[in-house]
């Protein structure tokens, strides 16, 4: 997020003029292909020379020759094309449910104090286990197919969505507060022009977060049963010693993550559009 | 409207036991259409008054009584009210912001924002000289045009008593001078009765037509000057002999009562 955010001001810090702008970006880009370049050739001359013994790790171009034919294959629908599509559907369920519960559970619990004071640090200790040590139980209980995956993602994911949503709900200024209630607001008026809107901003910074623990837990679940998924693609090539196509199924994965996590950075964007220009969290 | 503050009294009770009576015996009257400046050192409790006239806090004792014979303002139907900062909602335009306290209340008349609501809140920033800034994000205005929208947003319900908190304080010397002007403005046309709270004595002279002077611990108005300057004032009018005389007289009650 942090980083995310320097890049963005370092590229808007520029002249708003198209070529000025343009300039310093392509020049990012050139810098960034280069690091890369530098680092796959570094990798390809360390094991081509056998320095890093082959078993340990494939040699970058076999990986980018395996990543050719899973592209390859997923474009044209192949058995790839499954996998990937597989994950991605458990991800994105994973995330939907997970926002679903995350933000009724979060909203019960910032509107009905009692029931926070009795359950809260109950949450905070389930928050606090590693959700990963359920998995073998949550094989048993949802079994060997899509559901599994599905409820791990979401352990993983929903507590980030929990956490915010209190934390947005809270955040009213106190000077809204005053505005709305000498303008004689009600409860309901004052949680949907108000308090809502505030809350947005914290919302999608759980969003963001619960998107890519959801990908975390779909991968989870797919490494403790199944026979579909990218992750399960990367388990397989593991015992069957195929480095490159795991490595191949990982930066997949990765790709994957990536673009589905931008998908929520963009709705932010649109939805709460205020954030950026007034400067605060508001 | 005219207001009736009798004996009013506001006593905050902290944790530890010990009382703050933060306002103490006041007695004001405010005539129909005049325009009043509450003056007076941090901690004379000016806000605490203003808060209960606006309703927004609860008095310990005594009254405040309005014209139409209510003694509590509720929603802003009677009292509009501007705060120190303008308040405004970032996700909503000026006019959408201007239009927001029809929406609110137990039968709010604008419940949607219909085109009438749109119409009349951009004919208030017509007055207060934003006709054109309507579809504008508060945070792509600067903050004497936020002052100005969250003045239009007071105006929207046709508060017969305008209370101000400060509203002023956060601006620039020459914008505010422009703000005092065009509030003045305002006021001539709508004819609220103007409440306005400062601890600045320039602003108040130039402002009203009565100086009421606060002091603290506890609070409590202990004088009133009148300000003998012809309407409507003009900028130009400060600096000059009258004015400052003015200033003067406002300076001295103070110091009479009062050594900080």
């Amino acid at each position: 997020m942090t980083t995310e955010l320097q890049l963005e001001s370092l590229q808007e810090a520029g002249p708003a003029t198209g070529r000025q702008r343009f300039a310093p970006i392509a020049k990012t880009v050139v810098l960034q292909l280069t690091a890369l370049a530098v680092f796959l050739g570094v990798w390809e001359v360390l094991t081509a020379t056998g320095i890093i013994p082959s078993y340990l790790l494939p040699r970058a171009s076999e990986v980018l020759a395996a990543l050719g034919r899973d592209v390859l294959d997923i474009l044209t629908g192949g058995p790839m094309w499954t996998h990937f599509y597989t994950t991605l559907i458990e991800i994105l369920l994973g995330f939907f449910f997970s926002v679903v519960i995350g933000v009724a559970v979060g909203a019960i619990l910032s509107e009905f104090k009692t029931i926070q004071r009795a359950t809260y640090p109950y949450i905070v200790a389930a928050n606090a286990t590693p959700r990963i040590a359920f998995a073998p139980l949550i094989v048993i209980w949802f079994g060997f197919d899509f559901a599994s995956k599905i409820v791990m993602a979401v352990a993983v994911a929903v507590f980030p969505v929990i956490v915010n949503t209190m934390a947005g709900l809270a955040a009213t200024d106190r000077d809204d507060l005053r505005l709305m209630r000498s303008l004689g607001a009600t409860r309901s008026q004052l949680l949907w022009r108000v308090r809502i809107p505030t809350a947005l901003p914290y919302l999608f910074a759980g969003f963001e977060t619960a998107m890519l623990f959801s990908a975390v837990g779909a991968v989870i679940g797919e490494f403790m049963a199944g026979n579909a998924g990218l992750g399960y693609v990367t388990l397989l090539a593991q015992e069957l010693f195929r480095l490159d196509d795991a490595f191949s199924a990982i930066v997949l994965l990765s790709v994957q993550g990536f673009l589905l996590h931008r998908l929520v950075v963009v709705a932010r964007r649109r939805l709460v559009f205020w954030q950026a220009e007034s400067g605060s969290p508001r | 409207m005219k207001v009736t503050i009798r004996d009013l009294g506001k006593v905050y009770s902290s944790r530890g036991g010990g009382d703050v009576v933060a306002l103490h015996g006041v007695n004001a009257d405010f005539v129909s259409g005049e325009f009043v400046t509450l003056v007076g050192p941090s901690g004379c409790g000016k806000s605490t008054l203003l808060d209960i006239v606006a309703g927004l806090i609860p008095e310990t004792s005594g009254s405040v009584e309005f014209g139409n014979g209510r003694t509590r303002s509720t929603g802003s139907t009677t009292v509009g009210l501007v705060f120190q900062k303008p308040v405004l909602l970032p996700w909503r335009t000026a006019v959408e912001n201007v239009y927001l306290p029809a929406q609110l209340g137990n039968e709010p008349p604008g419940k949607t924002g219909g085109p009438q609501l749109r119409e009349r809140a951009n004919e208030l920033l017509e007055l207060v000289g934003l006709g054109h800034f309507g579809e504008k994000y508060p945070w792509e205005l600067s903050g004497g045009m936020q002052q100005r929208v969250s003045i239009a947003r007071a105006l929207l319900l046709d508060a017969e008593v305008m209370c101000m908190d400060e509203p002023f304080a956060a601006l620039d010397e020459f914008t505010r001078e422009q703000m005092h002007v065009e509030l003045l403005r305002v006021w001539e046309r709508q004819g609220f009765t103007g409440i306005f709270v400062t601890h600045n004595i320039f602003e108040s002279a130039f402002l009203s037509d009565r100086v009421l002077v606060m002091t603290p611990r506890p609070g409590r108005v202990v004088a009133e000057v009148g300000i003998d300057l012809p309407r409507p004032r003009h900028k130009d009018m400060i600096g000059t002999a009258g004015f400052t005389e003015n200033v003067r007289r406002i300076r001295d009650v103070m110091s009479e009562h009062w050594t900080g």
